[in-house]
C-alpha cells in the first residue's frame, strides 16, 4: 500500500516508517498540518493513497481539522489516527470526523499493520482476509502467497506488486502506478526495478499469471487457468 | 512553644458579663447606701413626727387632768403604723411617766437632751430623738432599734438586689447570644477554610464578613491564590511531561519493534541506533523537565545575588555548542564585554545555553551572542540566520512544551525555561532581529540591580 504518514515527532516517523516499510508499504512522510494539505487534500484524486496514518498534535494545526477538511472535499481515503490523546471523547470525536480506525500511542507495528490490512479489506469489499484471484491466493496478514497447493516466496517488494495489481484484477495497472505503489517520495528507484520484480513474478507464479500490455502496463491475469 | 489557643467567644462573653456584674455591683452599692441614707433620713423624719404627735397627746392629756402624772393613757398615739418606734415621755423631775409598750425601762436619752442621739442600752442600740417640750415641761424621747431600721434597710437592698440578679442573668444570656451572633461569620470562615477539600484553592466568599475581617480574608484569598497558582504549575508541568514524555517512548517502542522485525543486520542496527538516539532525547527531555520544575520551586533573593562575569558564561554557552553535530557548519560569534551582572550563577548560564542550542539548530550559517547595557538594565541576545518565525509561532513559542514546525526533535521546554529564569531575576524575555535581515533574535533584559547594597564587592569584581 502507498501510505501518507502525518507525524511531526522526528523519532516517532522515523520508526513508524520504518517499520511501515518492513511489512512492504510505499511511506510518504510529512510532518506538520500545512504539508499534508499539500500532499494529500491539495492533490486530490492525484494523490494515490491507499490510506493516511494521521497524528493529531501537530505543530500548526490539528489532525483533527485536516481530516475534517479532506472529508468535506469527498476525499475517501481511509484514515487511520495515530495520537496520544487517549479520552474516549477524543476518540469518538476522531472517529466522527471520519477517520476509519483509531489508536492511542505507544502503537505497536504488528497491531498496525493489522488495522491497515482490515482497512484495505474493508475498502476493497472484502470480508476474507486472504485475496484469492483465479487460483492465486494471497493472505496480506501472514505474507503468504498459494498457487494452487504450491506455496510461493516472494520477497517483500515482489509482493507488494502482486498485492497493487491485485487490487483491481483484470484491470491494467501502469508502471507509473506501480512506482506509485512501491515507493515513498525519500526512496530511489532503479530504472528497470519494476520490470526486474515483474519478471520474478512470472518466473515464480508462472508466465499466464502476469500480462503484459505493451505500453501499458500489466495485469493480473489469475482468472485464466 | 505552642500557645494554649483561646476562644474569642467565651473571652468577649466573659469579658462583657463579668464588665456588667462589675457595673451591676457598683451601682448596688452605690444604689444601697444612697437608699439607705434616704431611709435614714425617712426615718429620722418620722421619729421627728412621732415625737410630735406624742407631745400632741401628752399635751392635751395634761391639759384634762394636770394632776394625773404617770397615768396618761396615750390611745390618741397610732400604734399600729409606729410598731418597732418605742416612746418614754418625761416629768420634769426626770421620771419616766410614760413608756409605750415594749419600750427600754432605762431613760433612752439625758433627761434634758433634744435633738438626735445614738444610745447604746443594755438591750440594743437605739437612735433616739428627744423633744422638750418647756411649756408642758416634759421631755419626750422616741426611739427605734437600729437592728430594726437595718433589718428594713436590709430587706430595701435585697428587694433592690434580687431583680438585679435576675437582670444579670438575662444579661449574660443575651451577651452570649449576641457575642454568638456577632462572631458566627468568623466561625463559618473559619468552617468554609476547614471544609475544604485538599487541593481546592478556589476563594472564599467574603460576602457576610464584617469589615474588620475583610482584610484576613482578602489576604487568605491571596494566599490561596498563590498556593494555587503554584499547585497549578506544578500540575500542568508534571501533566504536560507526562503526556509529552508518552511520544518519545512510543517512538522508543516502535524503534525497538522495528530491530525486532528486522531482516538483516544493516536494518537492524540503524534500527538500534535511532533507538539510542531516542533514549538520548528521552534522556534530555526529563533532564529539561527536571530542571524546570527546580527552576519553578527556586526562588533566588534578588537583594543578594552575586556578581557573575557574563562574558564567561557567554563563552562556555558557547562552547557548549561545538559537541553539536551542527556546529562545524555555524560561525559561532561571542561579542560580550567584561561585564559583571547581579544573576543567580545556576540558572542564567542553563538559559544561555538553552538560547544558543536553539539558534544553533536554526541558523543556517551563524550564531551570534551578544550583551549590552543600559542604565544598569543588561540585554543578552541570541541571534541566528535561520529561517526565522511566524507570528503564530512567537505568540506561542514562550509556552511549555510548544513545539514549532520542524521541531520534532526537542521538548518544547528550552524557551519555556529561558523565560523562567528571566522572571526569576526579574527580568522579561522577548524577540528580537535576527542576523542582516534572516532569522530571528531572543533577548533577556535583566534589570538594574540597586547596586548601593552591594557597591564594594560589585566593585572588586568590575
Amino acid at each position: 500500500m502507498r501510505l501518507l504518514l502525518v507525524e511531526d515527532d522526528e523519532m516517532l516517523g522515523t520508526a513508524l516508517r520504518a517499520g511501515l516499510r518492513q511489512d512492504g508499504h510505499a511511506v510518504d512522510w510529512v510532518r506538520s498540518a500545512d504539508e499534508a494539505h499539500t500532499a494529500w487534500i491539495a492533490a486530490g484524486k492525484a494523490a494515490a493513497y491507499d490510506a493516511v496514518v494521521l497524528d493529531l498534535g501537530l505543530p500548526d494545526g490539528s489532525g483533527l481539522d485536516l481530516l475534517k477538511r479532506a472529508r468535506q472535499r469527498r476525499i475517501a481515503t481511509p484514515v487511520l489516527i495515530a495520537t496520544a490523546r487517549d479520552r474516549i471523547a477524543d476518540r469518538i470525536a476522531g472517529l466522527d470526523a471520519g477517520a476509519d480506525d483509531y489508536m492511542v500511542k505507544p502503537i505497536d507495528l504488528d497491531e498496525l499493520a493489522a488495522r491497515l490490512r482490515a482497512v484495505g479489506r474493508r475498502v476493497a469489499g472484502r470480508a476474507d482476509s486472504t485475496i484469492a484471484i483465479g487460483d492465486i491466493a494471497i493472505d496480506p496478514a501472514t505474507r503468504s502467497v498459494m498457487r494452487g497447493d504450491q506455496p510461493i516466496d516472494l520477497t517483500a517488494r515482489e509482493l507488494a506488486v502482486l498485492l497493487a495489481l491485485a487490487k483491481r484484477p483484470g484491470v491494467t495497472v501502469s508502471r507509473e502506478q506501480l512506482v506509485e505503489a512501491l515507493y515513498g517520495w525519500e526512496e530511489s528507484i532503479e530504472s528497470n526495478a519494476i520490470d526486474v520484480y515483474i519478471h520474478n513474478l512470472r518466473r515464480k507464479l508462472g508466465a499466464d499469471a502476469i500480462d503484459t500490455q505493451r505500453g501499458l502496463g500489466w495485469r493480473l491475469a489469475g482468472g485464466r487457468r | 512553644m505552642r500557645q494554649s489557643a483561646w476562644s474569642l467567644r467565651s473571652r468577649l462573653t466573659w469579658l462583657l458579663v463579668g464588665a456588667a456584674v462589675v457595673a451591676w455591683i457598683a451601682s448596688s452599692v452605690w444604689l444601697y447606701r444612697s437608699s439607705l441614707a434616704q431611709t435614714d433620713r425617712l426615718f429620722d423624719a418620722a421619729l421627728v413626727e412621732a415625737a410630735h404627735a406624742v407631745l400632741a397627746v401628752v399635751a392635751r392629756e395634761l391639759k384634762h387632768h394636770p394632776e394625773d402624772e404617770g397615768e396618761i393613757e396615750l390611745e390618741a398615739v397610732d400604734h399600729a403604723h409606729t410598731e418597732s418606734i418605742f416612746y418614754q415621755v418625761r416629768s420634769k423631775r426626770g421620771e419616766i411617766v410614760f413608756r409605750s409598750p415594749g419600750a427600754p425601762h432605762e431613760p433612752l436619752a439625758a433627761a434634758g437632751a433634744s435633738g438626735f442621739v445614738d444610745a447604746r442600752l443594755p438591750d440594743g442600740e437605739y437612735r433616739v430623738y428627744s423633744l422638750e417640750a418647756r411649756r408642758e415641761r416634759t421631755t419626750i424621747h422616741v426611739a427605734q432599734p437600729l437592728a430594726v431600721r437595718s433589718r428594713l434597710a436590709q430587706d430595701a437592698a435585697l428587694r433592690l438586689l434580687l431583680p438585679g440578679l435576675v437582670l444579670a442573668t438575662v444579661l449574660a444570656l443575651g451577651v452570649w447570644l449576641i457575642v454568638r451572633r456577632v462572631t458566627a461569620p468568623l466561625v463559618g470562615f473559619a468552617g468554609a477554610i476547614d471544609a475544604r477539600a485538599p487541593g481546592d484553592s478556589a476563594p472564599v466568599r467574603l460576602d457576610g464578613l464584617p469589615a474588620e475581617l475583610r482584610p484576613v480574608g482578602l489576604a487568605v484569598n491571596r494566599l490561596f491564590a498563590r498556593v494555587d497558582e503554584a499547585l497549578r504549575h506544578e500540575r500542568t508541568l508534571t501533566a504536560d511531561a507526562a503526556h509529552e514524555l508518552r511520544t518519545p517512548l512510543a517512538a522508543l517502542r516502535a524503534q525497538a519493534q522495528v530491530a525486532l522485525r528486522a531482516r538483516d543486520e544493516a536494518e537492524r542496527g540503524e534500527a538500534l541506533r535511532a533507538l539510542i538516539g531516542g533514549v538520548d532525547r528521552a534522556t534530555r527531555m526529563v533532564e529539561t523537565v527536571l530542571a524546570l520544575a527546580r527552576l519553578d520551586a527556586r526562588s533566588i533573593d534578588r537583594d543578594a545575588l552575586p556578581a557573575v562575569q557574563l562574558e564567561r558564561i557567554a563563552a562556555e554557552a558557547a562552547e557548549s555548542l561545538k559537541a553539536s553535530p551542527r556546529a562545524p557548519a555555524i560561525r559561532i560569534e561571542v561579542d560580550v564585554p567584561a561585564l559583571a551582572v547581579r544573576a543567580d550563577p545556576e540558572s542564567l548560564p542553563i538559559a544561555l545555553r538553552n538560547l544558543c542550542e536553539n539558534a544553533l539548530r536554526h541558523a543556517a550559517t551563524r550564531v551570534r551572542v551578544e550583551a549590552r547595557t543600559e542604565d544598569g538594565a543588561v540585554t543578552i541576545a541570541v541571534r541566528d540566520d535561520g529561517p526565522g518565525m511566524s507570528a503564530e509561532q512567537r505568540a506561542r513559542a514562550f509556552d511549555r512544551f510548544y513545539r514549532g514546525a520542524g521541531e520534532g526533535g526537542g521538548a518544547g521546554l528550552g524557551l519555556a525555561l529561558v523565560r523562567r529564569v528571566a522572571e526569576m531575576h526579574g527580568g522579561r524575555v522577548g524577540f528580537a532581529a535576527g542576523i542582516d535581515g534572516k532569522g530571528i533574535g531572543v533577548e533577556i533584559v535583566l534589570p538594574a540591580v540597586d547596586d548601593r547594597q552591594h557597591g564594594r564587592d560589585g566593585s572588586a569584581l568590575t
